[in-house]
């Protein structure tokens, strides 16, 4: 409607004047009946004062007049600024105003002629404007200041009605019309007006109860305003006015009032200084200058507006040019007259929308997308693509989700597209501390005269990739792996690569040591765990992708042309530059490397010389799981080289503690005892390595069984056949799963790899070692490994050679001798390799027994050890162990200053004394 | 035997007893006893007999009813004691209807291995005992070493000091460091002598003809004839290099006593700790009441008192020692017959290595 009447006004048409001044009359009618249900109300609780009331009825009267005036006024001279606004900026912008201006006005004539017939469409847009304004508060906002805009220019041909006090009715008018239509702010507005009437009312008759609740939503109207960019100058004023006037009560005034309204009163002295507090430069500048304050703060209020929505402002500008016939397809055309020097502006205010709640992210890419197609210069089009980058990755806050893949590719080629420029023009460069952020690029290039003449752009590549990065592995640790969409995520890595190749580059380049060495982490994390000809690949490809004679400093083409050098150039890089974490980080990455590439002894020795293992309790989880993992992978790199005991030790602690999953980051551990806790999962589940990155936990269990069974069966042989045997447990999950199988009924043909490794166990303990290598033959996860027949060769050597040792230990007591022949015959073994397993046997006194080299046999010799022995043996122990206890009873006593033990212990003591001798009798009776 | 009247001396001016002289007659009753029931390590009997000048003949015995395994708990316990009491005194009654000497001067014990002060058993009976005649001595009989043809009887009697202990009855630290009572001097061991009647020994001397073979002291088939014509000789069964049974159970009874013993140190380790703790909550307390106290004498108000503390707090009761001194007693029994096996068996050892380099 309003549209419509302004055309009227324009037009100045009496009648369409007549009609907003019937209007107005309704409107402060509703006003004063408002006032006086308020009235009405406080006289209910307060009775005494009804003429007080009426006296304040018309005085509210008279107030809001002077309000709405004072308003006008204030309308009245943001619109004279704005117009000075309008004609400072760029001719270019005036001319689409002027463009917008007449269309509109084509538009509103149009509308006037068709006023009656119309008016049933224009309610019907008006209501749709409603509607929007009341769905998007930003957008009804920014119909503010675009019809700001254009106000001058309609208002210039009658401009001199816009003077101060000559028409109260014209501007109210104006006012009405923009309350009906206009956006939530105005009303607001009047919301704000009418809220600070009913106060100044209620402050006249002394009803601070009502007063009270009314600053309550005073406050909270012009907090709702203040977010939305302006607080009305008036809120300050009337803080002002209320502080005082508060503060001027003094106790002899309150006592007069009665218990509830002193109350109220009191408190609400408490809210305005705490209000007035926050507001006491302001409050301050008005008291000094009442007029001048009311004015620059509608400036002040006024000016970053356009800029606070730029992003969204432009498509709305043409939006409201063609308002009420609803073309939001004349968007396009609008938004390119943005011309580059305004670029800054735009950016700033989007930095301003920065991760406020309403701000609309997608709108905003899609804006800025369009600001880097303006961007001229270098200095902008960074500026832009910086701010577009960030963006980007605004774009989904939670860590639930992963970022878009067009979103991602995008930045992937926002971030390419910054480095060619960055290539192109050596005299800019992203950093991440400037000293100082400048507006525009004539300053910037000024204050590069004392930086060499290089130009300082905020922001850091490296956080952008390492952020690349992190969306890359989230994308990849929430898509189902075995979806083909997973493949095509990780084909994307590639890409990624060159990038992180590329920016090394220009690091480099730069010379941030820091931030190279981070880059270069990102790098080594991307392909330690790859195997040879894959990381060969990645790199050509990476390289490819690239000029032909692009190099590198810390890994130069020439000199890192194989995997292990890659590698290693990476890691050295890292141990000389980088923090104590990554030189860390790199050190397990090499260790890693260096076993997956079957090199046992250089990756312990690494592991061994670096001592990671005595520090690594203290660091983060993360480096813990890469510890994990390349322990694990220096286990397997141990079996895969035949040796079995140090893959054993090496996967010992991982695997027996039954969460291997967790260990290595491969899983979340399910919830215990129903102590769910989302935050702690959320946390876990962001350490889990994607799926390409895991180890294969079957693999890895089956060669840790298989290590195992290579240990416990002679072990537990030997423990059968000596009847002192103490109990020495190596792997106890072999123990139990051993024992389980045991239990069962009946064994059924192996289905699973850890049934054919406990079957071959028991082949193998009963001394059939045929059988067990077929078993263990079967295992089909062995084609996993590479050099499947090699490895398999060995295990085969291994179960013949643990075969002899189980069978000699079990069945030493059976024989008198053993000819070496037949046992090398029977376990399919040269006979040298007979002789050498069973002279470690002897050397170790495992058995006892004699080896007989000429005739060559094994002569075993008994030796038992009668009750009296093992009776003296025991109570040697025993008493060792009552020592032990006497001498902590008495650090106890003693340290509790209690002297009456002393004798109590000296008599123990000469116990033991006994004891020990009782037990060399023993020992001699023995011999 | 013929000094009938001796029963009616008082006991309590007879001076303490200083050597025992038993009959051998005696001796044999309670070995024949003893092997008898050789299962059941309880078996006791009455000593009957008389003591002049320092010297305690016990001329006759008598067996009792034996103690039975269940006899820890308190009723059992004063039930079959006092079976045994009635007993004792009805056999005493009808030895005097028949003129013997019926001065109840102490009882005997059969034990294997030694092993007669772990429980408490011993040292109660002994000490109601010397509570109604101070010269009242305890026999025992170890049957273990027997069969390798040495007899071991002991006379035993409970010392002053642990007496004195035994009377207090708290078997805490204080009680045995007032009484001096150690391990060591719990019972004190009396010489034992056995003293043949003259019709035994005139026994002994007709038994000299090589007539009368006595196969139980024979252990060598070899010396067989000798031993037929010399009964009462050496025999070699001391040159037997086995070293017995009796070794190998002395060490079982020595683990066990260890293991006993640990435990009682547990206990005393536990109560230490308790202790700790709560002198620990008192030393709090009494800080915090002397702060307030010197509150209040700023204040000057009446003090409060500090030994209030005694009925706030409850100090945990101390453990009775009597079960650790008694097997440390054991303990130090044990290992005597092991150094004094070892000791000849060594000899033994040393001999046959000579005779072997030689």
């Amino acid at each position: 409607m309003s549209r419509f009447f302004k055309g009227g006004s324009n037009d100045s048409d009496a009648e369409s004047v007549d009609s907003s001044e019937g209007n107005r009359v309704v409107a402060s009618k509703t006003k004063t009946e408002e006032s006086s249900s308020a009235e009405e109300e406080s006289s209910e609780e307060e009775s005494s004062s009804s003429s007080a009331s009426e006296s304040s009825e018309s005085e509210s009267e008279s107030e809001s007049e002077s309000e709405s005036e004072s308003e006008s006024e204030s309308e009245k001279s943001k619109e004279s600024e704005s117009d000075s606004e309008t004609s400072d900026e760029d001719k270019s912008e005036q001319s689409e105003t002027d463009s917008e201006e007449d269309s509109e006005s084509s538009e509103s004539e149009s509308g006037s002629e068709e006023s009656e017939s119309e008016s049933e469409s224009a309610s019907e847009s008006e209501s749709e404007g409603e509607a929007e304004s009341e769905s998007e508060s930003e957008e009804s906002e920014r119909a503010g200041p675009s019809s700001f805009l254009k106000k001058p220019e309609e208002a210039k041909p009658a401009g001199s009605r816009f003077l101060r006090g000559e028409s109260s009715e014209e501007s109210s008018d104006e006012e009405e019309g923009r309350r009906v239509v206009k956006s939530a702010k105005d009303k607001r507005l009047d919301e704000f007006y009418s809220v600070i009437d009913n106060m100044k009312n209620a402050m006249s008759g002394n009803k601070w109860m009502v007063v009270s609740n009314e600053f309550d939503q005073l406050n909270k109207i012009a907090q709702k305003s203040s977010e939305a960019g302006r607080r009305p100058p008036a809120y300050i004023e009337f803080l002002s006015n209320l502080d005082q006037k508060v503060e001027g009560a003094d106790k002899a005034f309150i006592k007069s009032l009665d218990a509830a309204n002193g109350r109220a009163l009191n408190a609400l002295k408490q809210r305005v200084r705490k209000i007035s507090r926050q507001f006491t430069s302001e409050i301050q500048r008005f008291r000094e200058n009442p007029e001048a304050f009311m004015k620059p703060a509608a400036e002040v209020a006024e000016v970053p507006k356009p800029a606070a929505k730029a992003g969204q402002d432009e498509v709305i500008v043409g939006g409201v040019a063609t308002r009420g016939i609803v073309a939001p397809t004349t968007d396009e055309p609008k938004t390119e007259e943005i011309s580059p020097s305004d670029i800054f502006k735009h950016l700033r205010a989007i930095f301003e929308a920065r991760g406020k709640k309403s701000t609309d992210r997608t709108e905003q890419i899609r804006f800025l997308e369009k600001l880097s197609s303006i961007a001229v210069t270098d200095y902008q089009r960074l500026r832009v693509k910086v701010a577009l980058l960030a963006a980007r990755f605004d774009i989904n806050t939670g860590s639930s989700q992963y970022m878009p893949f067009e979103q991602w590719n995008g930045a992937l080629k926002e971030l390419h597209s910054i480095l060619d420029i960055l290539d192109a023009n050596r005299k800019v460069v992203i950093v991440e501390q400037v000293e100082d952020e400048f507006e525009d690029e004539e300053e910037a290039v000024a204050a590069s005269a004392n930086n060499n003449g290089v130009v300082q752009i905020q922001g850091s590549v490296v956080s952008f990739l390492e952020r690349l990065d992190d969306e890359f592995t989230r994308s990849l640790q929430m898509i189902d792996p075995h979806a083909p969409e997973y493949i095509e995520r990780l084909k994307d890595e590639t890409a990624l690569y060159t990038l992180l190749v590329r920016s090394q580059a220009y690091l480099e380049r730069i010379g941030f040591v820091e931030s190279t060495s981070r880059l270069i982490m990102r790098r080594l994390e991307r392909v330690y765990y790859k195997p040879g000809q894959v990381i060969r690949a990645n790199e050509e490809s990476a390289l490819r992708a690239l000029s032909p004679d692009f190099d590198l400093a810390v890994t130069p083409r020439a000199t890192t042309d194989t995997p292990d050098k890659l590698i290693n150039a990476l890691c050295v890089y890292l141990y000389n530059h980088g923090i104590s974490l990554l030189r860390t980080r790199a050190m397990l990455c090499h260790i890693y490397h260096e076993a997956l590439q079957n090199r046992f002894y250089k990756a312990r020795d690494m592991l061994l010389m670096s001592h990671l293992q005595d520090s690594v309790h203290a660091a983060d989880i993360a480096t813990q799981i890469l510890h994990n993992r390349t322990m694990v992978q220096i286990g397997l790199c141990a079996f895969r080289n035949g040796m079995i005991q140090e893959a054993q030790y090496a996967l010992q602690d991982i695997s027996t503690t039954g969460r291997i999953k967790e260990l290595l980051g491969q899983g979340i551990q399910a919830p215990r005892f129903g102590q769910f806790n989302p935050d702690q999962e959320r946390l876990d589940k962001q350490l889990v390595l994607p799926f390409h990155m895991h180890i294969n936990l079957e693999l890895l269990e089956c060669v840790y069984l298989t290590c195992s069974m290579f240990m416990e069966i002679p072990v537990m042989a030997a423990a059968s056949a000596a009847s002192d045997a103490r109990k020495r447990v190596i792997s106890r999950p072999f123990r139990r799963m051993l024992e389980y199988t045991d239990r069962q009924l009946f064994t059924g043909p192996p289905e699973n790899t850890r049934e054919f490794i406990m079957q071959a166990s028991k082949a193998l303990a009963e001394g059939d070692w045929r059988k067990s290598e077929e078993l263990i033959h079967a295992i089909k996860i062995w084609s996993l490994m590479p050099d499947t027949d090699k490895i398999k060769s060995i295990l085969s050597d291994k179960i013949r050679e643990e075969g002899l040792r189980t069978y000699l230990l079990s069945y030493a007591a059976f024989f008198d001798s053993v000819s070496l022949d037949s046992l090398a015959e029977t376990f399919d073994l040269p006979l040298q390799r007979v002789t050498v397993i069973v002279s470690r046997l002897l050397s170790k006194r495992e058995i006892h027994a004699a080896l007989d080299q000429v005739h060559r046999a094994v002569i075993f010799e008994r030796v038992e050890i009668n009750k009296l022995e093992n009776m003296a043996i025991s109570l040697s122990e025993k008493t060792a162990q009552l020592h032990e206890a006497n001498e902590k009873l008495y650090e106890q006593k003693t340290q509790h200053t209690n002297p009456q033990d002393n004798r109590r212990r000296e008599k123990t003591g000469s116990v033991k004394r006994r004891n020990d001798r009782s037990d060399n009798r023993g020992r001699q009776d023995m011999n | 035997m013929s000094e009938t009247t001796s029963v009616n001396i008082p006991e309590l001016e007879s001076p303490p007893v200083e050597r025992v002289e038993l009959e051998s007659m005696l001796v044999m009753n309670i070995i024949k006893h003893c092997r008898d029931s050789i299962t059941n390590v309880g078996t006791i009997g009455q000593l009957v007999g008389i003591d002049i000048d320092g010297v305690l003949q016990v001329s006759s015995s008598f067996e009792s009813p034996s103690v039975l395994e269940n006899e820890e708990s308190a009723v059992n316990k004063s039930v079959s004691g006092r079976a045994r009491q009635a007993h004792t005194e009805a056999t005493l009654n009808r030895m005097q209807y028949l003129g013997a000497v019926t001065g109840h001067v102490g009882w005997y014990q059969g034990t294997y291995v030694g092993a007669f002060l772990n429980s408490s058993f011993f040292v109660e009976t002994q000490y109601a005992y010397q509570k109604e005649s101070p010269n009242s001595i305890a026999l025992v009989y170890d049957l273990s070493q027997s069969c390798n043809g040495s007899l071991i009887l002991r006379a035993f009697q409970l010392t002053p000091e642990f007496m004195a202990a035994y009377e207090e009855k708290t078997w805490t630290v204080t009680s045995l460091n007032k009484h001096h009572v150690s391990p060591a001097n719990i019972v004190r061991e009396l010489p034992v002598a056995i003293h043949n009647s003259h019709l035994a020994t005139c026994l002994l001397h007709s038994l000299s003809e090589p007539s009368k073979p006595s196969s139980l002291l024979s252990s060598e088939a070899a010396l067989d004839s000798m031993e037929r014509e010399l009964p009462l000789t050496e025999t070699f069964s001391n040159f037997d290099l086995n070293l017995g049974v009796g070794h190998k159970k002395n060490l079982e009874h020595l683990l066990e006593s260890v293991d006993e013993y640990h435990y009682e140190q547990g206990n005393v380790g536990f109560h230490q700790r308790q202790l700790a703790r709560e002198q620990a909550k008192i030393q709090q307390w009494l800080t915090k009441r002397k702060a307030e106290n010197a509150n209040r004498a700023a204040e000057n108000r009446p003090l409060l008192p500090l030994d209030e503390w005694k009925r706030i707090f409850k100090l945990p009761a101390e453990p009775r020692l009597l079960d650790s001194l008694l097997i440390s007693a054991q303990i130090r029994q044990h290992c005597s017959q092991v150094d004094e096996q070892s000791l000849s068996f060594v000899s033994k050892l040393s001999g046959v290595r000579n005779a072997y380099t030689s």
